[in-house]
């Protein structure tokens, strides 16, 4: 990505190592990123301004993410990212229907006060019945239950914040066998979520959501007056705060190319990846939760040096898709 | 895990922390890409939760919970009390940043949701008018809303049932005067409300009562109004499966009778639960019976009461009577969520006592403020009670308050007369020539809407006297004796005119008009009194001795020159001020683009800045237009009138008025004011040929500014 004057020397790797590790690998993934056009990264260096140490440009960054990327739901603007000015990442449009997959933290739902009840009720109902969770019809209450549960939720959804997801199909094509794996350590770790569970000794309840592109197609359909001119688009470093768990993915022409996730348990260079893209955002409707768990365990990139470690073996795992043998780099 | 770096700086420095962690600029790695309310949830004890259920399910941790930081909640406390108090004191970042600097306050007012922070909540629930104003300024739309935010965080804990006419409030105008967000926020904090171990079904009714009273409000939806009564009906007994079917089915029947059988049963039917028949029903007894409560007193208690206080001879004596069944009505809108019975009580025994007595004593002052706001957010769509207020703050010695109470109602209240007469009248013992202006105004909208309005004349003569328009002041006069010819008031301005006049026979054409009219009506004591005065004139007149006339004019009220200091009514002065400018044309040169205002809002703003886009209502949804049947149909009609050629603009026109007949035919038995109005302005527009479109852009004005937030004084 082309940086304006004042973020070029912060986004070196000689102003950023000494920064700590975190800034050091959010630095680079600015230096690699090849999917933001000419136009969003003027519009982002406005907005960002002249900021003089990492602090700042951290700073500015999530006002920008907030502003034009994690807009309020009622905002006649879409997020940046599915704007035409975005179109350099955006994914072909006419992929075929295929079901997606997000993992979800309910965690919050259970502590906020005026939602907590509901979702306790709902989650005594369903955690152990995760083929009830499956079915198109169950009795009037458990119906209602259900939808309450989710009306509620998505009133805590107030952003239309673009959803990271996947394609079932990379994890087997099987649902059903799916759910019956630990589903979620194995999302966490294969989706490069290192933010969960928290900390030691507070497991986090999670849902796992499934949904299809032809509902992402027809969210954004519905929503044409906010200016998206596409549904899917692959991540960019400006569609979301910085975090060293979030690498750039080389671009490839045609818009075939998603974003690819850092794998928490990968031990080697990775030959394939996990795919990774943005997709416009809908309301969850009850049929979208396919099962609830825990993630309990910490992943294996709790150290700054675990985490440089394995992003240098994604990176070099990138290297070596075919044409993309120069993009990024191992930092020692 | 760099995110106890941020934990060691909150302990040191525990606001700039809280910043940091608000903006974006703490190091809180892995953490950086949740929100900061969810990292916390992350790092902080369990035991700080404000709830924290233990799940089905949930492994047990192999690893125990440290109490390393277990000091952290009191630093977050400490440091987000300093900073919503300091920011709130702060002037506002540029237009550019608003958005980012909006959510950081939305995300702290997360924070004492989530987590027991005692500090900075008794800093919220102080000053509640202050922080509503500031986080008012800052609501860029319904989901970037730190009032929102601020109202989740009081309804999550409540100690008592102070907050409960807000809630109730929220659910009947969510839509309207608030984004459709509080509807839900209203009925979640109902049912957080204290519970009653000898009424435990009380926050379940007044949920239900309070989707009773939205859905009695919106009875010209039809079928869609019953249906979201069913639709939100449903959710609350999802929420609430403390009740078998059986009992629902008798509860829901009890509270939703006042509705009808037929529309209770189609309720009860989108909720699958048909109504029992009636042959199933217990002998000898309604089950619904078991759920009723039954109001405190009947009419003839308060009949009783208002009489008592009539015939009282000391505001202590009054109060004795009023105050015992004022507190019981309280307590059954507590209970019920019905208002109806506290707010027609309170206004027959409130008004009765401040017609009587000044409001001198603290004590019954401040109560019956609380009582009058109270009737002011559980039923402000009657001008009753804003005139009861207006009397209270007149009666309590504000004059100047209640001169705000009477714009607010002018603006919200575009038929109602008497708050016009009033506050011209206010306007005009204000002597000054701004205010003249304004009274005058006022006063040609009363007499546009009944051309026959005798105070409308009188105060009109008065000014005309003031600026010496002899033919306007005679003619006012006259026309306030034509239409009351025993009115004194007509008759001494009349008088007036004449002898101010000077001109040759005037002062003997005075004083014979004044001797008939006390002639014919005895007793008229200003008359008799003026009588005088003039024929002490003549003598001195006579006898060559000079006198001026504006010697008779009543001096300049005193009483509203002391400046206001309450910053919550300095707020309200404010937002009355920034009415009119909205109005104003030209208020704003573009439309932004990073707000979502509500739907009134967005057209007020499309008017002043003459943007007549076909496609603004396509914006809103259909809930959000049914809301507003006259405004949309009034705007779709101006934007004909400003696009489209006469044929297209007579069937627009023909639309409007058939639109407006069926208003009017219902509104002539319960709102007869209301049908007026809509004639009177529809006529005027109609007449207006070529400047139509300006005429109709500000009777559109006019409507959209009534659908606004209470006043803060209403918030405090």
């Amino acid at each position: 990505m082309n940086l304006s004057p004042p973020l070029q020397p912060l986004a070196s790797d000689a102003v950023a190592s000494p920064a700590g590790a975190a800034i050091r690998c959010v630095a680079a993934n600015f230096r690699w990123e090849r999917a933001v056009s000419e136009a969003r990264a003027d519009e982002y260096h406005a907005y960002v301004g002249a900021v003089a140490t990492h602090r700042d440009w951290k700073a500015e960054h999530k006002g920008y993410v907030d502003s034009f990327v994690h807009v309020p739901k009622d905002l006649p603007r879409s997020a940046e990212c599915f704007m035409a000015v975005n179109g350099q990442a955006h994914l072909k449009d006419q992929l075929d229907n295929a079901l997606l997959l997000r993992l979800e933290s309910l965690g919050h739902l259970f502590n906020q006060p005026l939602a907590s009840e509901i979702a306790n009720i709902f989650w005594q109902r369903f955690f152990n019945y995760p083929k009830d969770l499956k079915k198109d019809k169950l009795s009037d209450s458990d119906e209602a239950l259900r939808s309450e549960f989710v009306t509620q939720w998505n009133a805590q959804r107030t952003q239309a914040r673009p959803m990271f997801a996947t394609f079932l199909n990379d994890f087997g094509g099987d649902l059903a066998a799916l759910i019956k794996s630990d589903w979620p350590h194995r999302l966490r770790d294969r989706l490069g979520v290192t933010h969960y569970p928290g900390t030691a000794g507070k497991p986090l309840p999670v849902a796992l959501m499934c949904y299809t592109v032809d509902e992402v197609r027809q969210a954004r359909l519905t929503a044409a007056r906010k200016g998206a001119v596409a549904g899917f688009t692959r991540p960019t470093v400006l569609d979301a705060e910085l975090s060293a768990a979030f690498i750039p993915a080389p671009l490839l022409p045609g818009g075939a190319s998603y974003g690819y996730t850092l794998d928490l348990a990968g031990v080697g260079v990775p030959a394939n990846f996990t795919p990774e893209l943005l997709t416009f955002p809908i309301e969850y409707q009850p049929r979208h939760i396919k099962a609830l768990g825990f993630i309990s365990r910490e992943h294996a990139l709790q150290e700054d040096d675990a985490m440089l470690a394995a992003r240098n073996r994604h990176v070099q795992g990138l290297q070596q898709l075919p044409g993309c043998a120069d993009f990024g780099e191992v930092l020692a | 895990m760099s995110w106890q770096r941020w934990a060691d700086a909150l302990r040191l420095a525990p606001r700039q922390a809280v910043a940091d962690l608000l903006r974006g600029a703490a190091d809180v790695s892995p953490f950086e890409r949740v929100a900061p309310h969810e990292f916390l949830l992350a790092v902080l004890p369990r035991n700080s939760r404000n709830v924290s259920p233990a799940l089905l399910g949930e492994p047990r941790s192999a690893s125990a919970e440290t109490d390393a930081s277990a000091d952290l909640p009191a630093c977050l406390d400490a440091g987000l009390t300093d900073w919503l108090l300091a920011q709130r004191l702060a002037p506002l970042p540029p237009a550019g940043k608003l958005g980012a600097y909006a959510a950081q306050v939305c995300e702290a007012l997360q924070w004492p949701l989530y987590f027991a922070l005692p500090q900075t909540r008794a800093a919220l629930q102080a000053e509640r008018a202050l922080w509503l104003a500031w986080l008012g300024a800052l609501t860029l739309s319904a989901y970037r809303d730190p009032e929102y935010d601020y109202w989740q965080v009081l309804a999550a804990q409540q100690a008592d049932d102070q907050l409960q006419s807000f809630w109730q409030s929220f659910v009947v105008e969510a839509g309207r005067t608030r984004s459709a967000r509080y509807l839900n926020l209203g009925l979640l904090a109902l049912a957080k409300l204290p519970l009653s171990e000898d009424d435990s079904l009380r926050n379940l009714r007044l949920q239900v009562q309070a989707l009773v009273n939205r859905y009695q409000r919106r009875t010209g939806w039809g079928a869609p109004a019953l249906e979201e009564l069913a639709l939100l009906l449903r959710g609350v007994v999802a929420r609430n499966p403390s009740l078998n079917a059986a009992h629902y089915r008798t509860f829901l029947s009890a509270l939703l009778a006042p509705l009808g059988e037929d529309k209770t049963a189609s309720v009860l039917s989108m909720l699958g639960m048909n109504p029992a028949p009636s042959a199933q029903r217990p002998a000898g007894a309604n089950g619904s019976a078991v759920y009723k409560l039954d109001p405190p007193g009947l009419a003839t208690e308060t009949d009783e009461a208002v009489r008592a206080v009539r015939l009282s001879r000391s505001l202590a004596q009054a109060w004795k009577v009023i105050r015992p069944l004022l507190v019981a009505h309280e307590d059954f809108l507590h209970k019920s969520g019905d208002a109806h019975y506290f707010v027609r009580t309170l206004d027959m025994c409130a008004r009765a006592l401040c017609r009587k007595y000044p409001l001198r004593d603290p004590e019954i002052q401040s109560r019956l403020f609380q009582w009058i706001h109270l009737a002011l957010r559980v039923d402000a769509d009657d001008p009753r009670r804003w005139m009861l207020w207006e009397l209270a703050l007149r009666q309590a010695g504000h004059p100047q308050r209640a001169q705000w109470v009477l714009w607010e109602m002018a603006r919200r209240f575009p038929d109602d007369l008497a708050c016009r007469v009033e506050l011209a009248r206010l306007l005009v013992a204000s002597r000054s020539p701004d205010d003249e202006v304004q009274a005058h105004r006022l006063l040609q909208q009363v007499l546009q809407l009944e051309p026959d309005n005798l105070h409308a004349h009188s105060t009109l003569a008065q000014l005309a006297i003031r600026r010496r328009d002899w033919s306007q002041a005679l003619t006012h006069a006259q026309q306030g004796l034509r239409i009351d010819p025993g009115d004194g008031t007509s008759a001494v301005l009349l008088a007036t005119a004449y002898a101010w006049r000077e001109a040759p026979g005037d002062l003997p054409a005075a004083i014979d008009h004044l001797q008939r009219f006390v002639t014919r009506y005895p007793g008229q004591v200003n008359a008799e009194g003026y009588l005088r005065t003039l024929l002490q004139r003549q003598q001195w007149a006579a006898q060559g001795r000079l006198s001026t006339y504006a010697d008779d004019e009543e001096p300049a009220r005193a009483d509203r020159v002391s400046p206001e200091t309450d910053p919550v009514w300095r707020a309200f002065a404010a937002s009355v001020r920034a009415g009119a400018d909205v109005a104003a044309p030209g208020a704003a040169a573009t439309l932004p683009t990073d707000r979502a205002p509500l739907l009134p809002q967005a057209l007020q703003q499309a008017v002043a800045c003459n943007q007549w886009d076909a496609d603004l209502l396509e914006r809103f949804d259909e809930a959000a237009r049914r809301e507003f049947p006259l405004e949309t149909r009034l705007w779709q009609y101006l934007q004909t009138l400003h696009a489209s050629a006469s044929g297209e603009r007579e069937r627009a026109k023909q639309a409007m008025q058939t639109w407006l007949d069926a208003e009017t035919r219902a509104a002539e038995q319960d709102a007869p004011s209301w049908a007026v109005y809509l004639n009177k302005r529809w006529a005027a527009l109609n007449a207006a040929a070529d400047a139509a479109l300006a005429v109709g852009a500000e009777w559109l004005n006019d409507l959209l500014d009534r659908h606004r937030p209470l006043p803060a004084p209403l918030f405090a």
